[in-house]
């Protein structure tokens, strides 16, 4: 490459992928050893950095870094320094730290899933639907118990139906006819 | 160099003490030893067990897998496979391991991570090439 006496940060980095196209499953930038950036940069992806850097890099794939960066650098996953490489960061936040053998390293290193905000985390968000929907659940129960109960009965009730009439024929027609009588 | 009377005042209870290795001593310690308070020493020392305090050597600093340690370590070359607690200089190369977890800040020339160790605190690098060299 040769944009290294471009001076805008952004059309490096999105000139660069289109480069990179060959990695084909996650978006990479890459910034060659002539290449060089002054700014913050954020990449969805990975980045790999062979040139020169004076700013702040974030990235929520991997970072590697064979060239030279001056200022903070975060990395949702991991962080290479190679053997080359030099990182002179304030705050360095990774998720996964590799520090090959002759790579320059100074700062302050931060590790683990509570240095580096995972923002995807926050995504999940049909937990509160669960929650409204445990009052209704609590509703039904009773329903249940009652609407087993009449099943027998009906049965018991169908039963009965012929041995009833036979007798209420029989009552209601006797009181009438000793009412009259004694009336 | 007051080696001796600096391992007393440890209450290290390595078994097995001082190993002459091609002329140098290493301090060994097992699994199940406990060092706690200030060592000094002219040689290697190879940290197993549970040590706490502070251990300084001219040689190498070796924190075996599983060993826990809360104490500033300087040497020469450290290695660490364990779990440390607490400042490290290492005067030529400071390495951790895949599975070693730092938690302290650290001075060293030369530094090689593994993928899979733990770091948390501030890093500084070089100034040690007079000290290194003149050993």
């Amino acid at each position: 490459m040769n944009l290294s006496t471009r001076r805008p940060a952004s059309r490096l980095a999105t000139r660069t992928p289109a480069a990179s196209g060959s990695n084909g499953e996650r978006n990479s930038v890459v910034l060659g050893p002539n290449d060089r950036l002054v700014g913050q940069l954020f990449i969805e992806g990975d980045l790999r950095v062979s040139g020169t850097v004076d700013g702040e890099l974030e990235a929520t794939g991997d970072i590697e870094i064979t060239g030279r960066v001056n200022g903070a650098v975060t990395a949702y996953n991991r962080l290479v320094v190679g053997s080359g490489g030099s990182l002179i960061g304030s705050d360095v936040r990774v998720a996964r730290l590799t520090v090959e053998d002759g790579a320059t390293l100074t700062g302050k290193i931060s590790m683990g899933s509570a240095a580096v905000p995972s923002p995807k985390a926050v995504e999940p968000g049909p937990v509160p639907v669960v929650v409204e929907a445990t009052p209704v659940v609590v509703k039904p129960e009773p329903a249940k118990p009652q609407a087993a109960k009449p099943e027998p009965v009906k049965l018991q009730a169908a039963k009965p139906e012929p041995v009833k009439p036979q007798p209420v024929k029989q009552q209601t027609v006797k009181p009438i006819q000793q009412k009259g009588k004694r009336r | 160099m007051d080696v001796q009377e600096a391992v007393a005042e440890g209450t290290a209870s390595a078994d097995n003490g001082e190993i002459k290795r091609d002329g140098k001593k290493q301090f060994s310690m097992s699994p199940g030893d406990i060092l706690e308070g200030r060592l000094i020493y002219d040689g290697s020392v190879h940290a197993d067990g549970r040590v706490e305090g502070e251990v300084r050597v001219t040689g190498n600093i070796d924190v075996a897998n599983g060993a826990t340690v809360k104490a500033l370590l300087e040497g020469a070359n450290v290695t660490l496979k364990g779990a440390v607690e607490g400042p490290v200089t290492a005067r030529d190369k400071l390495t951790l391991g895949r599975n070693a977890r730092l938690s302290g800040d650290i001075q060293v020339r030369r530094l090689q991570i593994d993928d899979g160790a733990t770091l948390n605190g501030n890093v500084r690098m070089g100034e040690f090439e007079h000290q290194a060299s003149g050993q």
